[in-house]
């Protein structure tokens, strides 16, 4: 189950893939997927 | 990647949309400034609404559910007050529930804008159950900014006016003279007084009628149309947030039910209520009416307990409905569509809906304390009133011994409308004798809980000479529960509403539904059959349904038309905003690129809560995508992109909008794709998050773009609910041009192979996983 795969496999220096994102098992039921993704992206653009 | 069309200085007012009300003003009775503002009655209504109009145009056109929602409020929702503290600042108690949807958020921006404050200066809390404000403490319909924005502006307003005046008689000098400025009355001569410093000689000792100042005066809005984060996001992030999970009652303690195997089953006998009581921690054992309640000191003790419960269950309900069954019923009760003349051209359809659970994710709960002539209950209740009268009946109590509390819900999708598991709590709290705290499995919740109906749609529309000429949409549903207050509203308004002689369920339909386009004699009619599933609304209640088999039947005809989806539409709309969401959404969305093998667009449009939408979905149908392999979980066809275009009115928070459009788009595409229960022999066979199979994030699309409108009127529209049946359309429409083949049952998937093995009935709860760190390593 990769829940945050790429954060628990602890590869640092990789970029985030849609693979990775698509690979969070959250559950969200007010829908916010799409704004997780952009968050997760833009924070590792920040890192 | 949202677009805001929308100037910063656009000159707007709360009261623009409000042509005809006015407000009633108070000063209140108070230590410190208390403000409290009413709609006159007999001004409210937003539109002339005269009797017997149906067709043209239909009743939802010029009278909608959350205008009868506002007509009903507005002889009792006099008593919205807001008050200013000694510390500067302002506090107001919401009579609508925050489930989430970002409601205090709104409501915060609206005070911090017409008194002048920042918004961390404004205090938003929910008000408990008020039973004086009989129709008005209802959260539903996406209705909860259309009937708070104008009195709210005016209470804010009205705070700010006497908040000068204090000042101006404290300075001797004219209020005009005076300005003010996060928080501060300014002299002209530079010296400053905090709304804090007046607000004890700004207040009444005694209550009386005063004018509200006039919020219909041009202003330049600083906060409103503005994107705000939400106010209580930090809070939530860090935990800090109260949900009902973080409530401490004492003595309340954690407390479960044994369900039956069968929806709505009885219990005949518990047979081993001794062993049960023997177990660790637990403290007491009651069979109330849904069940079988343990107590104990914590909830994994009262899981254990429900592990050995010896129960004799009795019929259910629904014990010999299947899904096959209910479709036959269905398909039995609905009417037969009208024959098309010999020679007419005619498109025809017929889709099937299948059941979906209304489940939001935080678990139901809820904490009662019986007392000998005396209640007190918190819950995240949306209709508060409605509850406490139930709950005073139940127990023989008079409503001023029943206290309800209104807790902030980790969302609600039209769950929090019934208050079944605080009844339980409270027979639970009356059988033992003590305070409980009752909470629901996920098990419970998707098998015992809320379900959208099952429904079938047929569809019939005539064509001559390329013209529609008729257009007959029959909806055929198992019944929807509305016994949670709405009907109230309906039924004291009934004289108002614009729709003569129709049951509840037929009001609420023809004040909800309507077509879009010009397409001659146009008729939607609902039916329902009386099958006992619990049923409610889900994020919407009819429109997803409705508006998919519409736009499928849309595309055929314009096939037949040989036009292509967007020409068509724009040729046959009749609603100015929809067709401006429309030419918008296929510019944006670059309607009619080129698409690979296997993948297509689809375009939906859709007209509700006074606002017009359109949505572009682009779907991947290509084999290796459908069949890839999910864990626990279901691929299928993969939306790749959704284009959204609204026409909002006035967005009070454009970023709240926002995040309103793409919930809305996850659930459409639920409903489209893969979210349903299967019934087989009066069991819901679904019993987790990983059975029902949501949207998650292996099935969202990696591009969604919002584009809301300039501002095209001063009220804002609803947004809750909007945006999910356009999307499950276009969805739909998507997979039909990519597949070539039309679907007519929705989810696509239900159909199929069932993607998951069913949790036993029995025990009613499975015991709690204990191997969830394997899965993070």
């Amino acid at each position: 189950m990769p829940t945050y795969s790429f954060i628990l496999n602890g590869e640092k220096g990789r970029e985030i893939t849609e693979e990775d994102l698509d690979g969070i098992r959250n559950i969200c039921r007010c829908g916010t997927y799409y704004r997780i993704r952009e968050a997760i992206v833009a924070g590792a653009k920040n890192m | 990647m949202t677009e805001h069309h929308r100037s910063p200085d656009d000159s707007d007012s709360p009261s623009g949309g409000l042509g005809r009300r006015r407000f009633l003003g108070y000063l209140l009775a108070a230590p410190t400034l208390a403000v409290g503002v009413q709609l006159i009655p007999g001004l409210a209504g937003p539109q002339a609404a005269d009797a017997a109009i149906i067709t043209p145009p239909e009743p939802e056109e010029i009278f909608d559910l959350g205008d009868a929602q506002n007509l009903a409020a507005a002889a009792t929702s006099g008593l919205i007050t807001v008050v200013v503290n000694t510390d500067g600042t302002a506090s107001f108690a919401a009579i609508r529930t925050e489930v989430g949807q970002g409601m205090t958020t709104a409501i915060a921006m609206m005070i911090a804008e017409y008194m002048d404050l920042d918004m961390d200066q404004v205090t938003v809390t929910l008000a408990d159950a008020r039973p004086e404000l009989i129709f008005n403490q209802l959260t539903g319909g996406s209705n909860s900014m259309r009937s708070q924005y104008g009195p709210t502006c005016a209470a804010a307003a009205l705070a700010k006016q006497q908040i000068v005046a204090a000042a101006a008689s404290r300075w001797n000098i004219a209020p005009a003279r005076l300005r003010t400025e996060r928080g501060r009355v300014i002299h002209p001569d530079g010296r400053r007084l905090g709304y804090g410093e007046l607000a004890t000689e700004a207040a009444s000792t005694r209550t009386r009628r005063v004018t509200v100042p006039d919020i219909k005066a041009a202003k330049k809005f600083k906060i409103l149309g503005h994107p705000q984060k939400r106010i209580d996001a930090l809070e939530i992030v860090t935990g800090q947030k109260t949900f009902g999970m973080d409530m401490q009652v004492p003595g309340a303690l954690p407390t479960m039910v044994v369900r039956p195997p069968t929806v709505n089953g009885t219990v005949e006998s518990l047979n081993n209520a001794s062993a049960i009581l023997a177990l660790p921690g637990i403290t007491d054992v009651a069979v109330i009416s849904t069940g079988v309640a343990i107590r104990g000191k914590t909830f994994g003790q009262c899981i254990d307990a429900i592990q050995i419960a010896d129960v004799t269950w009795g019929a259910g309900t629904v014990d010999s409905e299947s899904d096959a069954s209910v479709l036959a019923a269905l398909q039995a009760a609905a009417p037969t569509l009208p024959i098309p003349p010999i020679g007419d051209l005619f498109v025809k359809g017929e889709f099937t809906f299948y059941f979906a659970s209304n489940t939001p994710l935080e678990p139901d709960w809820a904490i009662a304390d019986v007392q000998a002539g005396s209640v007190e209950i918190w819950a995240p209740l949306k209709v508060p009133i409605d509850a406490a009268e139930d709950f005073a009946l139940m127990l023989g109590l008079p409503q001023s011994a029943v206290t309800v509390h209104v807790v902030s819900a980790g969302g609600s999708f039209g769950r929090h409308l019934f208050h079944d598991c605080a009844t339980e709590a409270i027979e639970a709290s009356q059988a033992m004798g003590k305070p409980v705290k009752l909470m629901w499995s996920r098990t419970d919740t998707f098998r015992q809980g809320r379900t959208h109906p099952m429904c079938i749609s047929q569809v019939l529309a005539t064509t001559l000479l390329g013209n529609v000429v008729t257009y007959t949409q029959l909806h055929t549903s198992v019944q929807t529960d509305f016994s949670h207050g709405l009907g109230e509203i309906l039924t004291a308004t009934a004289g108002s509403l614009p729709v003569a002689n129709l049951g509840l369920s037929e009001t609420i339909f023809e004040l909800t539904e309507s077509s879009p386009y010009n397409f001659g004699v146009t008729a939607q009619l609902l039916n329902e059959i009386q099958l006992e599933f619990n049923t409610g609304s889900m994020r919407n209640i009819y429109s997803p349904n409705v508006v998919t088999a519409q736009e499928l039947i849309v595309d055929q005809i314009a096939a037949q038309f040989g036009q292509d989806p967007v020409a068509f539409r724009q040729a046959f709309l009749k609603d100015s905003s929809v067709l401006a969401a429309l030419n918008k959404v296929a510019e944006v969305g670059d309607w009619g690129r080129t698409m690979p093998a296997h993948c297509a667009q689809g375009i939906a449009v859709h007209s509700e809560y006074q606002a017009g939408i359109a949505v572009l979905a682009e779907i991947n149908c290509t084999p290796h995508v459908v069949n890839r392999k999910i864990q626990d979980g279901v691929g299928g066809p993969r939306v790749t992109k959704v284009v959204i275009v609204v026409d909002p009115g006035f967005a009070i928070n454009p970023l709240g909008f926002e995040a309103q459009m793409i919930g809305g788009v996850e659930d459409g595409i639920a409903m489209a794709l893969t979210a349903s229960l299967h019934i087989q022999d009066g069991l819901i066979l679904e019993g987790s998050w990983d059975n029902f199979f949501y949207t998650r994030e292996w099935n969202t699309p990696p591009e969604i773009q919002v584009v809301l409108l300039p501002n095209t009127s001063n009220s804002p529209c609803g947004a809750g609910e909007l945006a999910v049946a356009p999307t499950m359309a276009a969805v739909a429409c998507a997979y039909a041009r990519a597949t070539g083949t039309m679907p007519t049952s929705f989810p696509i998937n239900h159909s199929g192979p069932l993607g998951f093995t069913p949790l036993p009935t029995t025990p009613s709860t499975p015991q709690s996983p204990t191997n969830g760190l394997k899965f993070a390593q």
